[in-house]
């Protein structure tokens, strides 16, 4: 049932999606033809191709940051408008666990994140291809490498995974703290928006707070010997904690909302 | 087995209970009016059938079961809202059912809405009122369901489209199912019901059948509604 349910996700956020895409792409080759322009005297120089460079870089700038905003706060409206709202009577009717509900919204956010920044990166690729030379390239490559300094490729994919896995489980606990936050919100009788928007705030203060202390605590324990210890082994400890850490917010949070969903489900 | 049956079943919120110790069962093969005025306790029966709601205290069972989604696989619920999503047209409604529910016949479906002139091409959100809540009622009614719950199915509606929809239920259901209908327009109904279910202040204040009221008090179900909710004021 989840494979249904996620179909179903995906048809209803395609029709969305997939023009906010096109337009990137449009105002990525607006801009690069904007560029083309300026390499030609004749045409750079006039009052026209001015303004149409003028106009498609700020437009390409919109719309790449625009698609971001718009692709997440997409994917927050359709967890509140399919199942708190009139929808849920049919969601929460149909025959699928309230897990497979919570699950087919989550993984659906996730992929369309994750589309979201390659669509970003495609963008930047058409617009900048001409501004540059491989050569800049080879060299910000170069300068990588020597950022990376003697570590061994072991290391480099150790880090790697740990990146990608602290940038999957934040957007997974990103995604859960707004879910927790409407089924929480929407579980009183009234004033239900304003009060998800007030339990959103109070879960991202607490969140923020017991990082801090977090980090404060850990950075105290470890101060007394910081020489002694291995830089590159801290770094490890950093990212493993933060993933940890996003684990924890957002087992908490799923918890949270097939909780609310569950036994507290109050449709108007 | 009775298809549904409440065991002292109470939902409270805060100090106001909107069912109270409500004991009832209704076998299959019914077609139930659950009457009340409104705010009686309904639509808090039927959602609590559906598992939109979790019971206070007490116990509610749909053919011995506990709502979950075994129950859902059998219980075709009209809500008495409109849960189409508005950008969705006819055919994507019809995939969607037939994705999720295996009783659900499609053909049906379908000669219900050629019947009425519905295009399969025509979005939720270009329909009247009137034709959302039809194609809501063919979708429900396409089910072959052990138990239809139809919350206010001719609540706000002209008396041509009330026809239609009656005519629709009393078509499209087995003879081995049972059909609850909520409503406080008895006079509509009572021609189609079997039994009865008065409910005022989350209790149930009679259950009987149609013939039994007639015969033993000599009066129609909605003189009986006007006395027991007379003597209720």
């Amino acid at each position: 049932m989840l494979s249904k349910l996620l179909r179903h996700e995906f048809r209803a956020t395609q029709r969305i999606m997939l023009p906010l895409y096109l337009l990137l792409l449009v105002t990525a080759g607006m801009f690069h033809l904007s560029m083309l322009m300026q390499e030609n005297e004749r045409i750079g120089e006039g009052w026209a191709a001015r303004i149409f460079t003028g106009v498609s870089i700020t437009l390409f700038v919109i719309s790449l940051v625009g698609v971001s905003v718009l692709a997440c706060a997409l994917m927050i409206y359709r967890f509140y408008k399919n199942l708190m709202t009139d929808e849920g009577y049919l969601m929460f009717t149909l025959p699928v666990t309230t897990h497979q509900l919570i699950l087919s919204k989550l993984i659906v956010s996730l992929v369309w994140s994750v589309a979201t920044v390659l669509a970003d990166a495609l963008a930047v690729v058409v617009a900048m291809c001409r501004m540059v030379e491989m050569n800049d390239l080879r060299q910000a490559w170069q300068e990588f490498l020597y950022l990376l300094g003697d570590m061994t490729a072991g290391e480099i994919v150790g880090y790697g995974i740990e990146i990608a896995l602290l940038m999957l489980f934040s957007a997974v606990a990103s995604f859960l703290t707004f879910y927790a936050a409407i089924a929480l919100g929407h579980s009183f009788a009234n004033h239900k928006i304003l009060l998800s928007v007030a339990f959103y705030f109070a879960f991202t203060i607490g969140l923020q707070i017991i990082r801090n202390l977090i980090s404060v605590f850990s950075i105290g324990a470890v101060s007394f010997r910081w020489e002694e210890l291995d830089p590159y082994a801290l770094i490890h400890w950093g990212l493993g904690g933060a993933v940890g850490l996003s684990v924890l917010q957002a087992v908490g949070f799923y918890l949270l909302t097939h909780g609310m969903l569950r036994r507290r489900l109050n449709l108007q | 087995m009775p298809i549904l049956q409440c065991e002292q079943l109470t939902k409270s919120y805060g100090s106001h209970s909107a069912l109270d110790h409500v004991n009832l069962t209704v076998e299959r093969g019914r077609i139930v009016g659950l009457l009340g005025p409104n705010g009686s306790g309904k639509t808090t029966l039927l959602k609590l059938a559906n598992g939109l709601l979790q019971p206070s205290s007490g116990t509610i069972t749909i053919a011995g079961m506990t709502p979950g989604v075994e129950t859902k696989k059998v219980v075709s619920y009209l809500p008495e809202r409109t849960y189409l999503s508005n950008w969705m047209n006819v055919v994507q409604l019809l995939d969607l059912f037939c994705d999720f529910y295996d009783d659900f016949d499609r053909d049906t479906a379908e000669r219900m809405l050629t019947a009425l002139e519905i295009s399969p091409k025509l979005r939720i959100k270009q329909m009247s009122k009137g034709t959302r809540e039809k194609v809501q009622l063919i979708l429900v009614m396409s089910r072959k369901a052990d138990l239809y719950l139809l919350d206010e199915p001719i609540g706000g509606v002209d008396p041509a489209t009330r026809d239609y929809i009656l005519h629709t239920i009393l078509n499209n259901y087995s003879q081995k199912a049972t059909i609850i209908i909520s409503t406080h327009l008895i006079a509509d109904v009572e021609g189609v019901l079997d039994d009865v279910i008065f409910i005022n202040k989350g209790k149930i204040v009679l259950q009987s059948s149609v013939e039994e009221i007639r015969n033993q008090r000599g009066c129609s179900v909605d003189e009986l509604f006007r006395e027991v909710f007379r003597y209720a004021e």
